[in-house]
Parts: C-alpha cells; structure tokens; sequence
C-alpha cells in the first residue's frame, strides 16, 4: 500500500524519465561506436586495396606518397618489401586475411591483412584501434550533462503538475471536510474529473443510505415519544385518580415514580431528536448565555426550592452563535442533572464567562460527583453511573449529557468534567466560540 | 572508458538499490517505520568509505586473496539475513518489530559495505585524473540514475500489489537476490582459486549479453551469468535449496510452537 500517490507519480515519472533517456543515450553511444568501427575497417579496406594496386603495378613505391597516419607492412613471399616507419619489420599478423587486433607498443590496432599466405603479395594494414573513441565519448558527454542538469528542473515541474493534477482530490477533501454534519447532500458529478466519478457515484450511494438511515432513525425516535406521550398522559390523569382514594397505597406510589421516570425519558428522547433537527434546518442566531441561564434557573426555580438547594448564578454577559433552544435545553440538562444528585440544602452554582475568543459555561454543585474513571462514558447514550441499579434513587435516562454533548459537538464547543474545588461536586465546563459585535434583534 | 564505468557503478548499484527497493517494501508491508533506512545507509556509507580505505592492506590477507574471499564473505553473511528474513516476513509475529528492523538494517549495512566499498575505491583512482574525472562522474551519475530509477520502480511495483501477493513477492526476488549472491560469493572464490571453475556449461550471450542493461538488471536480480561453470550452477541451485529449507523448517517451528503455547494456555 502506496503512501503517498503524489510521491509515488513524481519518483515513478522521474525514474521513467532516466531509464528512458539514459538508456537511449548509451544506445546511441553504442551505435556511434558501430559506426565509427565500420568507418575504420573501410577505411583499412580502402587503403589495403589501393596498397595492393600501386605494388602489383610498380614495386617501388616512395614513401613520401603515404601520409603519417598510414602503417602499413608489404611482404612478398615471406620478405618484406615496404613498410611505414612506425611499424616494426617482423610480420604484425598470422597472414590471415581480414581484420585482427592486436596490442603493440601501449596501444590497441586494429589491423588488416589482405592477401593469403601463397598469395604473391600480402598487404597489412594497421590503425589505432577506436582512435576516434574519445571524440564519440566527448559528444556523449556533451549530450547527457544537459539531461542531468535539467533533471532537477524536470522533477520540480513533474511536481508541480502532479500537484495539479491531484488537486481534484484535494478540492473534493475540502468539499466534504466543509460539508454539516446532516448534509446528506448528493455531490454534483459534472463538476469533477472523470477519474474521480466512481468515488463521487459511491459517496453519493452512501450519503443515501446514510440519509436514508438518519431519517428513519429521527423519524422512529419521534413517533415513538409522540406515540408514547399521549397514552402516559391518559396513565398519569387514571394515577392521580387513583391516587386521592388510596393515598397511602406503596403500589400506587411505585406506579406513579415509574411513569415519572417514563416521562423523563420520553421527554430526554424528544430533546434530543429536537437538536438533531434544529442541527440540520435551523438558522443560528446570537444567544447571550447569562440570559438563557437566568430563565432557565427561574424554570426549574420551584424544583430547587423543594429540594432546599441554593443556586447562585455568576458572571456576565456572554454572547455567541448558536440556537437558542439548543443551549436551553443543554442548560436545563446540565441544572436538572445537578439539582438531582446534590443533596437537600446543597449548593449549585453556574458561572457565565466571556474571555477572549470564547465564551464559558461552568456548573458545580455540592454532590457526590463521577469517579475520574466513569468521564468518558457518561456522554454515552442511555448510560448511567452505577447502572440502572444506580443507588441514587434518582429519576434519570441516561441521556442528559448526552444530550449536552451533541449540543455542544454541534455549536465546535468544548466540554469537560472535573471535580468542582469550592463545591466538591461535579463540574462541568463548556466553552463556545464567541462573537464580536452588538447584539442581534433575534437575540434574547 | 565510459560505457565501462557505467557497467561497473550500474552492476553495484542496480544489486544494492534493489535489495534495498524490496528491504523498504517488506518494511512497510510489516508496518515498521522507514526510521531504520536513514541510519542504515548512513552507516552503510561510512563502512563503505572505511572497507575502502582498508581495502590495500584487506588485499593482502590470505595469501593476496583477500579482497575475494572478505567480498565473498559479506555475500555468504547477507544471504544468510536474507534466509532468515524469508520467513520471517511470513510468521511476522513471531518476531518483535524492533529484532525486525535491526535485521533489515544488517541486510541494507552489509550490502551497502560491499557494494559501496569498491565504488569507493574505484573513483578515489580517478580524482587523480582531472582529464577523465568529470567523464567518470558522468558515466557514475547514469549508472547510478539507471540503478534508483529500476529500484524506485521494483519498490512501487511491490508496494502496489495486495499484502499477500506483496509477500509472495518479497519472498521470490528475495530467495533469487540472495542466491544471485551465493553465486557471486562463488565466483569470487574461484577468481582466486579456492574453488576449481571448470568449463563453462553454455554461453547465453547471444540471447541476452551480460554486459547491456537487460543482463545487468537480471544479474542483479537473478545473478545471471552468460557461461556459467557447473560449480555455479550447482551454488544457485542449492542457495535456492536452502531459502526454501529453512523456510519450511521455521514455518514447522511456527506451528508446532503456536500449537505447544495453545495447548499450554488450554491447560
């Protein structure tokens, strides 16, 4: 598996690129050296030939006919009649006609004889052999170094048009990086190259499905609590009847705590199928959190003074994008939750603050708290600490934060959990991103 | 001169760049970061550039076979990594990565050494020669450009394949690189008459010469010879033997260990 296709196409394109220019090069070195071979033995044949018909005719031949670059040897019946003077005057061959080559004097020759050994006169004829290699090795040398000086040029344009060419890919990255969470959204075909159709044509299956699945699952959760709330309402009217004749009744009361808690759930499943909506369709707006903490407090104020818990509400404004309904219900969640696990005459406190860039929400309170251990998984769905056989006695879903948690992935917040230090209870922690400016009329 | 020093650097790197190219590829298929190759060419450089320096005196040993029978040596060394390689690249769980890559980098330091060490060699006769260095270099530059470019290509070649085919892969060019080495090793042995050559068997150069680039290619994967002598025959044949023998012996290990651990763990 390929780690990288850019790097793969600029090394495989590069090294494609050498072979094939190197390659032919020493092809065409090894054709010059051909030829330049051939050009050397007819030349030999030329002058052998032409050797042999000035001896046959005159026998006497000066030698100031013959240019320095001509060695030759002529015998006649084993007596050797001529010869230029840089050859020695032993016979430089077998009397073998055609070409040999032999070594003499630190150099190679390539030589030939014409002319058997009965034959009346032998010709030989000698040269440097490849006198002419260093000019043909100096011609490639000359050819290849501009290949090798321009082959960095070549790898950075390769680069560069590989870059090109996989910005396709890289465009399409960005398209779905950008895309909401609920977009579900075909992606339009004809705006892309043909070789990214396949994966266009299987993203666009799977966003079906997907949006097929999404749909059916929002659809079932709200039918279900919409289903369920009526008969429970009809339930909890025949309870409360029931009730004022048998006041005492221990079966009576289990009945009424568990339609409570039926009720809890119901209402925690319609929360969180009303952020899932409001996530895909809904418009954000400007939402002063302190408001939406102080309404929400007033809420749930008469729950509180039951219990006898003191809430105070700190900071101050702290404005941010979002929607208002979302961050009501994450506030309502995040007080209920705390309301329920701290104690009779406890403390709770919520603190609103606005630094720079962010805006905080902290809410502590005086119970028992989460083991360290349990943080990571009371975000998950239906989970409660301690399970369903929780001691706390306290009404709950498991779906409280959740709730929160979605709310929050939903806005690019931040939550966190830790040990509140004044209170000793829980803290939770969520931070937004802030906005600059005046508040919005579609603010609170 | 030129086409014989591109010969020379192609044969040294063409045998290094792919044993290397295939060392990578079994490293990624193990998932074990290339974090290895840098020190392991490195010091593969440095050895290279030592064994070079020493490689006068190195001549001397043995009776002025030295050089030979050092050479033949590392090829004997790197053939037996690669033997254990094999199969160890198959039961990678049997090994830790960090054994792993110690084992990669030996192959990549040894192979590096011996190849290295006579280029090295090689090109300090020529920074003497002013007249002929910037030929030489050129020649060295192609033969080396030809030598990465077919190792980039056989590293891409393996990386592309299914993990499985990959392995099979792996397996096969590594058993043919190690026994083109034995046979190597074998031919240096014989250079200085530690082993009797005898005539050759055939002479292939009409089909495929060992001198052009297609023989270079395939003597360095397949340690193609043009007249091999029956002892060389005989050194390929029973290098390829072995791959295969102490892979099955290691897989039979493997399951009988596998087989002991699950029966001690039933207990």
């Amino acid at each position: 598996m390929m780690k990288s296709i850019r790097t793969f196409l600029v090394i495989v394109i590069l090294s494609v690129i050498c072979l094939s220019n190197f390659i032919a090069a020493l092809q065409g070195y090894r054709d010059s050296l051909n030829a330049v071979d051939q050009i050397e033995e007819q030349q030999l044949m030329d002058k052998a030939n032409t050797l042999n018909a000035l001896f046959v005719h005159q026998s006497a031949i000066p030698k100031s006919v013959f240019s320095e670059d001509t060695h030759f040897q002529v015998w006649q019946n084993n007596r050797l009649l001529a010869k230029s003077n840089n050859l020695p005057e032993v016979l430089f061959i077998d009397l073998e006609e055609g070409f040999h080559l032999k070594s003499y004097g630190g150099h190679q020759w390539l030589l030939y004889g014409l002319g058997k050994e009965d034959a009346e006169l032998t010709i030989v004829v000698a040269a440097k052999h490849r006198a002419y290699s260093s000019l043909t090795e100096e011609v490639l040398i000359r050819a290849i170094l501009p290949i090798i000086w321009i082959l960095p040029i070549i790898g950075i344009l390769v680069w560069i048009v590989v870059n090109i060419g996989t910005k396709p890919m890289k465009q399409l990255a960005n398209k779905l990086s950008s895309r909401g969470v609920n977009d579900f959204s075909p992606l339009k075909s004809d705006r892309y190259a043909s070789e990214l159709l396949p994966i266009i044509s299987s993203l666009n299956g799977l966003f079906n499905r997907l949006s097929d699945a999404f749909e059916r699952e929002r659809r079932f959760s709200a039918d279900a609590a919409h289903e369920l709330r009526t008969p429970l309402a009809a339930l909890k009217v025949n309870l409360h009847n029931l009730s004022k004749n048998q006041k005492d009744n221990e079966t009576c009361l289990a009945l009424k705590r568990t339609a409570d808690r039926m009720e809890h759930c119901i209402e925690q499943l319609l929360s969180l199928n009303r952020v899932s909506l409001e996530a895909d369709s809904s418009e954000l707006v400007i939402c002063e959190l302190h408001g939406v903490a102080q309404e929400i407090i007033a809420d749930i104020y008469a729950e509180l003074a039951i219990k006898q818990q003191n809430v105070e509400l700190v900071g101050g404004e702290a404005r941010m994008r979002g929607r208002f309904s979302s961050m009501a219900i994450l506030l309502r969640n995040l007080l209920d939750n705390a309301s329920k696990y701290t104690p009779d005459h406890g403390a709770i406190r919520v603190t609103v603050s606005s630094t720079e860039g962010r805006v905080g929400l902290l809410v502590e309170d005086s119970g028992p708290g989460i083991p360290e251990e349990e943080y990571s998984r009371v975000f998950e769905r239906f989970y409660r600490v301690g399970g369903d056989r929780s001691n706390s006695k306290v009404i709950g879903s498991g779906l409280g934060l959740s709730i929160v948690s979605d709310i929050v992935r939903i806005h690019e917040g931040q939550i966190r959990l830790s040990s509140s230090s004044e209170l000793g209870g829980l803290a939770v922690e969520v931070s937004f991103p802030s906005i600059s400016g005046a508040l919005g009329d579609d603010a609170l | 001169m030129l086409l014989d020093i591109i010969v020379i650097v192609l044969r040294e790197t063409l045998e290094a760049s792919i044993l290397i190219a295939v060392l990578l590829s079994v490293s990624l298929s193990q998932s074990i970061k290339f974090s290895w190759t840098p020190i392991a060419l490195l010091a593969g450089f440095a050895g290279a550039v030592i064994y070079g320096t020493r490689l006068g005196a190195i001549s001397e040993w043995f009776d002025y076979a030295g050089q030979e029978v050092v050479n033949a040596g590392m090829q004997l060394l790197v053939y037996v990594l690669i033997c254990i390689l094999i199969p160890l690249q198959w039961q990678s769980r049997s090994i830790s990565k960090g054994m792993m890559r110690l084992l990669l980098s030996a192959i990549v330091f040894i192979a590096l050494i011996r190849e290295g060490g006579e280029l090295y060699v090689f090109y300090t006769g020529f920074l003497q020669k002013e007249e002929v260095l910037v030929g030489a270099l050129t020649s060295g530059f192609i033969g080396l450009a030809v030598g990465l470019s077919v190792g980039a290509i056989v590293y891409y070649t393996l990386v592309v394949r299914e993990q499985s085919q990959a392995k099979l892969l792996h397996g096969l060019v590594l058993t043919l690189v190690a026994a083109g080495m034995m046979v190597q090793a074998t031919q240096l042995l014989i250079q200085v008459d530690w082993i009797s050559a005898g005539e050759p068997l055939w002479d292939s150069n009409w089909l495929i010469p060992e001198s052009s680039v297609v023989g270079q290619v395939i003597y360095a994967i397949f340690g193609y010879e043009a007249t091999p002598s029956l002892v060389e025959v005989w050194a390929y044949s029973f290098s390829i033997a072995g791959v295969i023998m102490v892979a099955a012996l290691f897989s039979q290990y493997c399951k009988r260990h596998s087989f002991i651990s699950k029966r001690a763990s039933d207990v």
